[in-house]
């Protein structure tokens, strides 16, 4: 069994928590991550064979007068900047997060959620710039969540 | 000397001086070197920095043999430098190697923490037993000036046995147990590796573990911000604690049932460091991958040591002279108060399990065990009793609880009843699901059947259209050889018209006939044609005729048109055009060649009237409309045209 941790990164009501509730097999209560910033879940999965494990800290929002320990951070394997499609300064503040983070761990890898998809026409859909590491999610809708976490575990193994 | 010497003397003297001079200065260097050579001192200023640069090449070139000898003299002379002034040694080296630690430890921190643990946390370990020393000292003085009941007790207890009070305190308090260990990736937050006691194993242990990291963090980040050096060490909630140790890449968690004292530290601690000596490389380079053996041994060693400290009954008893010395003292003390104390542990401990369970038990001491003695409901309270008297006791346990007889009873017909049910349900969802399996396979079966015969059906009639469309498909490869065969067939006839009629008045090149409008052969109105020009015509005509019956096969018919002017009305023209075809028709049938050839048959008289009148620069030329043109057509001739279109294509 390989085991992996990962984070769940970006800004307040992005919709981190209810990407990664749509995913887990087991998770600690909610009243931690209002408490200490962090909430950890589990998820088994198998990648071509391998058996894998990936712990998920989802991590609280920082805001100025609250800064999140960078403890958090350190050790990460790969991390899904999450934004709300529906707020454009969510999707300009991944850049912030994409920069401590990978200051703390230069060489993992990540992946991007637009999330809250379901509120955007088809048009719109199309004409958002996505790469292979992009997803336009729906926690919702269920829509490529279980793509997002496969992609970004791929991305870990290779 | 004669005065001619002297003379040739100063001459040698003018004339060499340059040289003598040379010579001189030569002389001096001479005195100098030699005093060089000979000058020890001089010798050793030179030579010194030439060894000093040597041995510095070698041993940055890490040369093995000068290492060697260097090594074996260097712990002499370190010796010897010791024996005379170590002072000065100490000072010497701390300016050599003061930094260098500090240098290593600043780029290599985690190695060489994990290398200096084992040792280090040795003497942390000494110099925290000698602060606990001291810390126990104030808390005798504090002693001292207390007036509760149990102090009241244990100083009764230290006059009588002489026992110091700090020792019975510490007596009084029995060893934590350990009911799990983790070891923990510092920076990944990853559990490396587990162990527990039996039933005491944490579910989910790899998301406890990241949780309990991030607990640290979090308040590790607290401490920080309030200007505190140290690491959070130890973590209380009710009953459990956690002990956490930090060491180099790993931490440690020991979680026990309550807070371990000094002396449990210094044990745990002494373990850990063992296992962060053995594993220390394993530690730094585990990436999250569990399939590693050292996971697995290092698990058995963490049980081993979990076990191998449980607090036991010979622990408590590991000094039995103690225990007899307290027994008299307190039997000397009396024997009403001995009793007064155990009845009021019972009866306190009794009172518990009533409230708690709504039981009543009794409980007593025999042997230094607890007796549990009455009925219950059921061996549910058994069991609950069972955990209150552990939780408000650290006695052992002698249950002698029974629960009545129709309890039992209906407890096994409630279990016999469910497997009853369980088995009819069983039974019946098996029948209905052999059911639906043979409903499946039968409607399976029909529809294969039903399918193969569709496809018998289909087969036939693919190969049906198949041989039709070969058959039609070689029809008209036939009939396209025909066709084509006749095409160039009515090519050659054209050619050979061309070339025969290639200076002939009345041969039409673009259309291949004869045409007659020079040749007057009707008056106007006149139906009889003139007898000159008939012969004439003849005479074209029987060389027309000659080029045809080549080709008599292909021939369908040959045409003789009629046509009049446009004078009078369309239908007399029709007539007049008609009669004066028939005319020129019959005069030719009788030609020797046509009846040679036998070519009657062939010969077609149509009028077209004035419908197609000869009109020059918009004025009719009566005379010229007034003719007859010969032509001819070929068999499949018009689809001979579409054809020649689509070959064309």
């Amino acid at each position: 069994m390989i085991r992996k941790k990962i984070l769940l990164l970006g800004d307040f009501s992005v919709g981190k928590t209810s990407l990664v509730k749509r995913y887990i097999d087991s998770t600690f209560d909610d009243k931690y991550l209002t408490t200490i910033g962090v909430k950890i879940s589990k998820k088994h999965l198998s990648i071509k064979g391998v058996d894998c494990e990936l712990l998920i800290w989802d991590v609280e929002g920082s805001t100025p007068s609250k800064k999140i320990s960078l403890g958090y951070y350190r050790g990460a394997s790969g991390a899904i900047f999450v934004s709300d499609l529906t707020r454009r300064e969510t999707v300009e503040g991944l850049e912030a997060h994409k920069e401590i983070f990978l200051s703390e761990n230069p060489d993992a890898k990540f992946v991007v959620a637009h999330n809250k998809s379901d509120m955007l026409s088809d048009i719109a859909k199309e004409r958002m710039n996505v790469d292979e590491n992009t997803f336009l999610t729906s926690a919702k809708n269920d829509e490529n969540v279980e793509a997002l976490f496969i992609r970004l575990m791929e991305n870990m193994l290779s | 000397m004669s005065n001619k010497d002297e003379a040739l003397d100063e001459l040698k003297s003018i004339l060499y001086e340059d040289e003598n001079n040379v010579l001189d200065t030569l002389e001096d260097k001479i005195k100098v070197l030699d005093f060089k050579l000979n000058n020890k001192d001089e010798i050793l200023s030179k030579i010194e920095p030439l060894f000093d640069e040597i041995i510095l090449k070698k041993l940055q070139e890490k040369d093995s043999r000068s290492i060697e000898i260097y090594a074996s003299h260097l712990a002499k002379i370190i010796n010897k430098s010791a024996k005379q002034d170590l002072t000065e040694l100490s000072q010497s080296l701390q300016k050599v190697v003061s930094p260098a630690i500090a240098k290593e430890i600043d780029e290599n921190k985690d190695k060489m923490i994990d290398a200096l643990y084992p040792i280090m946390g040795g003497m942390i370990s000494k110099y925290v037993t000698q602060a606990i020393k001291e810390m126990m000292e104030t808390i005798n003085k504090k002693i001292e000036q207390g007036l509760s009941f149990d102090h009241v007790k244990r100083k009764a207890k230290s006059k009588l046995t002489g026992v110091s009070e700090t020792e019975l305190l510490l007596d009084d308090s029995i060893d934590a147990r350990i009911l799990s260990l983790f070891v923990i990736k510092k920076e990944s937050s990853l559990l490396i590796s587990e162990a527990h006691l039996d039933n005491e194993e944490i579910g989910d242990a790899h998301m406890v573990a990241s949780m309990a990291s991030a607990i640290k963090d979090f308040i590790n980040d607290w401490i920080e911000n309030s200007d505190a050096v140290n690491e959070v060490q130890l973590l209380s909630y009710g009953n459990a604690t956690l002990y956490i140790e930090s060491a180099g890449s790993v931490f440690i968690i020991a979680f026990l049932d309550a807070e371990p004292d000094h002396e449990q530290r210094i044990k745990i601690n002494t373990f850990f460091a063992s296992i962060v000596k053995k594993y220390a490389t394993f530690f730094q380079a585990f990436d999250g991958d569990d399939s590693a053996s050292e996971v697995l041994t290092l698990s058995m060693e963490m049980e081993d040591y979990i076990y191998a400290s449980q607090p036991t009954a010979k622990d408590k008893k590991k000094n039995p002279a103690k225990y007899i010395v307290i027994f008299l003292a307190v039997l000397l003390l009396g024997y009403g108060l001995y009793l007064f104390d155990g009845w009021y542990t019972q009866y306190t401990l009794e009172k518990t399990v009533l409230s708690q369970t709504t039981e009543t038990i009794e409980i007593s001491k025999q042997d230094g065990h607890l007796i549990l003695e009455g009925q219950v409901a059921s061996t549910d309270v058994i069991y609950e009793i069972e955990k209150i008297m552990k939780r408000h006791s650290k006695e052992s346990i002698v249950n002698y609880l029974t629960v009545p007889t129709t309890y039992l009873d209906a407890r096994f017909k409630n279990v016999t009843n469910l497997g009853k049910d369980s088995l009819g349900s069983l039974q019946k969802r098996l029948a209905s699901l052999e059911q639906n399996f043979e409903q499946t396979l039968s409607s399976l079966q029909k529809k294969i059947v039903r399918l193969e015969g569709q496809l018998e059906g289909s087969k036939a009639y693919v190969d049906k259209v198949l041989k039709n469309t070969t058959n039609e498909i070689t029809e008209l490869k036939e009939e396209k050889l025909v066709l084509k065969k006749v095409l160039e067939v009515k090519n050659e006839i054209f050619s050979k018209l061309d070339k025969t009629f290639a200076s002939e008045e009345y041969y039409n090149k673009d259309n291949h006939s004869l045409d007659f409008r020079t040749l007057t052969l009707f008056a106007t109105g006149d139906t009889v044609y003139k007898s000159k020009a008939i012969v004439k015509l003849t005479t074209v005509f029987e060389k027309y005729l000659a080029i045809l019956v080549e080709y008599k096969e292909y021939v369908n018919s040959i045409i003789i048109e009629g046509h009049s002017d446009s004078s009078g009305t369309e239908e007399e023209n029709i007539v007049l055009s008609e009669k004066r075809a028939i005319g020129v028709k019959d005069y030719v049938e009788k030609l020797k060649v046509v009846k040679d050839y036998h070519m009657q048959t062939y010969i077609k008289a149509v009028g077209y009237g004035s419908s197609k009148d000869v009109v020059i620069n918009g004025i009719e030329d009566k005379e010229a409309s007034r003719r007859i043109e010969i032509t001819f057509s070929l068999e499949n001739e018009k689809i001979l045209n579409k054809l020649g279109e689509i070959i064309n294509d």
